[in-house]
């Protein structure tokens, strides 16, 4: 364990000083900043309306920081030969791959919580007290941005960092939309072939929407406590199940 | 006891694609490293020396064949534990100071927390650059680095040290405290595997030397015994021309001339014939010489 | 393109002869552009914003958005997905154990 954490502490201190970072971050900040400015609503739709901007904004800008931090990460180390020293060590390419991707979590993550800590203000400041909610949807946001960062970690250890971001956003964009736009098409394929196919890159895909929590803190809707415990260990399993096989391809690659 | 290192058919063929076919990077590479010498691996650019030291440390698998490291397989990471290794121009991250790196590769040795400072402070002196442990990388110049990178190699107490060109870019006084630090480790009975291409340095610190051509292994041994055994025998004399040379390249004699004379050159064990055929011509002798091969001159005879 | 700056300078016997300065060192550390990805995911992010419809949607409609805690095909996916995951680790592990096994048995044999 010490190897990972020891990796994941280097990862940290490098990927905090990457200018994409603080872009990415000073950027989703100025957005749920600048949502403040939709005063044109009454105050209670208002609310509403900033709670969801807010939240949109904090995945968005999650996951595109937990894709353009996980894509570089290893194939930086490759390209710039930092990780001769590193592998020369008694340490495993899975503890490699695991290290780089609890780095990049922990990143994603310092930037997650310091946009939620924001729009805690802000909505502290309209309802004048802490919504616990909040909490809810941002924990189940990290849970997401979790489940990305893993994709793009293990795309990333065998192809470049421009085919890595690609694939994980595009990863990203059907997860989202996955039960609500593509549910119907295994059904409406006619060959038996191509409803295999159909069906082993649907049930790869990740379900994305099921960590979107953003109407029931908008709305105050009630999720059941059973619902949350399984999508929570499945999005857990889901970052573990992926990054096992990264790091099984890693084993092979050759540097 | 079991070699530090050993390689038995050691093969890797690179796939290069339908149209270019393969590409055998090393040939069958069949070492044994005796404990506390340094081991010198030479060869020309792309000869596999690289490929060689990435095959040992499982930075790659090999096609073909098997290779130990202190008695383990080299598919095990715990056989790195008491390895250390230094890259052909190492880079680190550049916000980190040596100290940094050296506590990083401490914890990587598996040295307790504890230690960590007091191992790191040791390798840096070991390595002679105590005075810049927390200056950047990023600030320090090529050579400082690589300096830095013979410390982290260190780090740890390996018994065995893989070194790729340890004194690239390092100016006189570094390669020459480089070189009195291989013996150091030397004497306290580490092995070092040392890949270079500075050929004088090979020729003064190795126990034995291995020569690479082209994949293939085509030397190995101390390097007296690499080195052509015959001396060469240098005479100098008056002018020789016309029929008088042709007499003595008839004796195996090589004739150059130079602006005092000619000098003849030959193997030792024509000297009888030599003298004599001098003696029938009168030839005078200013002087005698004797010239053994240098590495350079065997690395150049085997490798070229 | 001049790899490098030309200068005349004069040489022995008055000839000139022409010196070039070396071109500049490539950077020995080239690491990927990450601006172009930030470029390209805002522009995407920023489409995907004016896309999400529920975004827009604030009237007595939005109780109907994003309930997918009360869908079943939500949770069966998730179900289903957790049990091929178990699945294909069982067997990539049965696998990897069962190569480990046979390599041993190779080497003692």
């Amino acid at each position: 364990m010490r190897p990972i954490w020891i990796i994941a502490r280097m990862s940290v201190l490098e990927n905090s000083r990457k200018h994409v970072f603080h872009v990415l971050c000073l950027l989703t900040l100025a957005l749920i900043a600048g949502s403040t400015l939709l005063s044109i609503f009454t105050e209670g739709v208002q609310v509403k309306i900033l709670k969801d901007l807010c939240m949109t904004s904090i995945l968005f800008g999650g996951a595109a920081l937990a894709i353009t931090l996980g894509c570089t990460g290893i194939p930086n180390d490759v390209e710039s030969r930092t990780i001769y020293p590193i592998i020369a060590r008694p340490i495993s390419r899975a503890q490699y791959v695991v290290g780089k991707f609890l780095g990049t979590m922990l990143t994603v993550s310092m930037g997650v919580i310091a946009m939620a800590a924001v729009f805690g203000v802000l909505i502290a400041s309209y309802q004048h007290t802490f919504d616990p909610y909040l909490l809810l949807a941002v924990g189940f946001t990290l849970i997401e941005v979790c489940v990305i960062a893993a994709i793009s970690t293990t795309i990333s250890t065998l192809a470049s960092p421009a085919i890595t971001a690609v694939l994980t956003f595009l990863i990203y964009i059907c997860g989202s939309i996955k039960i609500g736009y593509f549910g119907g098409l295994i059904d409406r394929a006619t060959s038996g072939f191509v409803k295999v196919i159909y069906a082993a890159i649907y049930h790869a895909l990740p379900n994305l929407e099921c960590f979107n929590l953003k109407t029931a803190l908008v709305h105050h809707d009630y999720v059941p406590v059973a619902y949350l415990a399984q999508v929570a260990i499945y999005g857990l399993c889901y970052a573990a199940f992926v990054l096992f096989l990264g790091t099984l391809g890693f084993a092979r690659k050759e540097v | 006891m079991s070699a530090p290192l050993s390689t038995n058919e050691l093969t890797k063929v690179y796939n290069l694609g339908r149209k270019k076919g393969t590409k055998t990077a090393l040939d069958s590479l069949t070492i044994d490293v005796p404990e506390g010498v340094i081991f010198g691996f030479l060869g020309p650019n792309g000869a596999g020396k690289t490929t060689t030291i990435k095959l040992l440390l499982d930075f790659m698998k090999p096609t073909r064949g098997t290779a130990t490291v202190l008695g383990r397989p080299t598919t095990e990471p715990a056989t790195r534990k008491l390895v250390g290794y230094l890259p052909e121009q190492p880079y680190f991250h550049k916000f980190l100071t040596p100290t940094e790196v050296l506590s990083m590769h401490a914890g990587f040795a598996g040295i307790d927390r504890r230690e960590i400072k007091q191992a790191a402070a040791a390798a840096l002196q070991q390595a002679g650059i105590a005075q810049y442990a927390d200056t950047p990388i990023s600030k320090l110049s090529k050579g400082l680095t690589q300096r830095v990178g013979i410390a982290q190699a260190l780090i740890g107490d390996p018994k065995l040290l893989i070194l790729d060109e340890p004194t690239s870019g390092l100016d006189p006084i570094g390669r020459r405290h480089t070189r009195d630090l291989l013996v150091e480790l030397r004497d306290q009975g580490k092995t070092v595997f040392l890949s270079s291409h500075l050929l004088s340095e090979i020729e003064n610190v190795c126990d034995v030397v291995a020569v690479l051509k082209a994949g293939k292994l085509v030397a190995c041994g101390p390097p007296d015994q690499v080195k052509e055994q015959n001396s060469q025998v240098v005479i100098q004399t008056s002018t020789v021309g016309g029929d008088a040379a042709e007499r003595l390249r008839f004796a195996g004699v090589t004739v150059v001339d130079d602006p005092g004379g000619s000098a003849l050159k030959f193997d030792v064990d024509y000297l009888y014939r030599v003298v004599m055929t001098m003696e029938s011509m009168r030839l005078p002798v200013h002087s005698v010489n004797t010239q053994r091969e240098s590495l350079e001159e065997a690395f150049l005879r085997l490798a070229a | 393109m001049a790899e490098g700056r030309e200068r005349k300078a004069e040489g022995p016997e008055g000839k000139g002869c022409v010196l070039s300065s070396p071109p500049p060192h490539p950077n020995p550390n080239p690491l990927p552009q990450e601006r172009g990805y930030v470029v390209h995911l805002l522009g995407a992010m920023a489409a995907l914003i004016g896309l999400c419809s529920p975004v827009w949607a604030h009237g007595d409609e939005a109780e109907e958005l994003g309930h997918h805690w009360e869908l079943a095909a939500y949770i069966g996916e998730v179900r289903l997905q957790l049990a091929l995951m178990a699945g294909i680790t069982c067997a990539i592990a049965a696998w990897l154990l069962a190569a480990r096994y046979l390599r041993k048995r190779g080497a003692r044999g």
